[in-house]
């Protein structure tokens, strides 16, 4: 698998790609702020009507078999690095209206003393339009990602949030199964399912599949697939 | 993030106001190709125009962003199998793909690489407004 490098050449890739596979449905949240507390609940009581929840067994039943068995189609729910607001805006919102989060945590975020997370959140690419929190606090801690890990999937989405492919091997190491250390540290278990920052493919950089494998994961998420790789 | 918007705006506002007749056939439901000269009105051009513009409002950062996902089975593949197979909805995504992709690079034959995701994007919205009536699963 290589990236292309053009717009046609991406729209043939991904053309590709769904012609070959069965689809799924997912929509990206981010930093989920306060102020749009009411548009998040709107949104989600409106996808419930239409869709039902995904969790990692339903997707690898689905992923090998082709089967699908509710009857309205599955929709992931991905939350994106780690934010508080993630827990405590969104999530009683999804668990409201029926679905399972997916929780991507940038584990090097989440282990940001308070009083540096705002200026590791500005180094990082972690975007935050909305400063929320007066006592500074702006990602999860780990006792929130253990409630969330009993009805929820909690999945790696590296340790820094930088570019994969700007590292060397031995940093890429830490990125990938340093953060899967984390996981196993603080959840007890590690998490299957990964992706990095731009979600690169598996398939594209051995070094970095190589890692990926021995850290364990199954599922991989990248741009608008969602891989199976063990 | 920052670019996203702007891209979805404009390629709202080509499918509304910049695209020939024929071009607009090329995007309706139903795949309609007929000459801009004697097309009527394609079935369901208002409708994409007002989604188009729905999402070229996003605030990306800040709401949840509708996308697709191929469900792609490695290990199945790699062992020389077949994963899951397609579904009909897996046409459906591909060839609106297609005929979107081929009408923005008309009007945007620079079109970077990271346009694709946008197009990507306006698709799953439309979807989403619809109901999901694209598909099983």
């Amino acid at each position: 698998m290589t990236t292309q490098s053009t717009f046609k050449g991406r729209i043939d890739e991904l053309e590709k790609a769904f012609i070959a596979h069965p689809p799924i449905r997912a929509v990206n949240f981010h930093s989920t702020s306060r102020a749009r507390q009411n548009d998040y609940n709107r949104q989600l009581e409106r996808y419930s009507r239409n869709f039902s929840s995904v969790n990692e067994a339903e997707l690898r039943e689905y992923l090998t078999t082709g089967l699908w068995r509710k009857s309205k189609p599955g929709l992931i729910v991905s939350v994106f690095e780690g934010y508080r607001n993630s827990y405590e805006i969104l999530n009683p919102l999804i668990e409201k209206h029926g679905f399972v989060g997916w929780y991507w945590v940038i584990t090097g975020f989440i282990n940001t003393p308070v009083a540096k997370q705002l200026s590791y959140a500005d180094h990082h690419d972690i975007d935050m339009l909305t400063h929320e929190y007066p006592d500074g606090r702006y990602a999860l801690t780990w006792d929130e990602i253990r409630q969330l890990d009993k009805n929820h999937v909690v999945a790696c989405h590296t340790r820094s949030h930088m570019l994969l492919s700007k590292f060397e091997p031995s940093k890429r190491r830490e990125e990938i199964v340093g953060s899967q250390d984390q996981f196993v540290k603080h959840l007890g278990h590690p998490v299957k399912s990964f992706v990095s920052l731009t979600g690169p493919p598996y398939g594209e950089d051995e070094t970095t599949d190589a890692l990926v494998r021995e850290a364990g994961f199954e599922f991989v998420l990248s741009n608008f697939r969602i891989q199976r790789i063990g | 993030m920052i670019n996203r918007r702007t891209t979805l705006i404009a390629i709202a506002a080509a499918c509304g106001t910049g695209l020939s007749h024929a071009a607009l056939g090329r995007f309706a439901d139903t795949g309609s190709t007929v000459p801009a000269a004697d097309a009527p009105k394609p079935a369901g051009e208002a409708e994409l125009r007002d989604n188009l513009a729905r999402v070229g409002s996003h605030e990306y950062s800040e709401e949840g962003v509708p996308v697709f996902l191929a469900c792609v089975d490695l290990v199945a593949e790699q062992a020389g199998k077949t994963g899951a197979s397609p579904t009909p909805f897996s046409a459906q995504i591909a060839s609106d793909l297609r005929r979107y992709g081929e009408a923005w690079q008309r009007l945007h034959p620079d079109a970077p690489e990271t346009d694709a995701a946008k197009v990507i994007e306006m698709l799953a919205e439309r979807d989403f407004v619809r109901g999901a009536k694209g598909g099983a699963s």
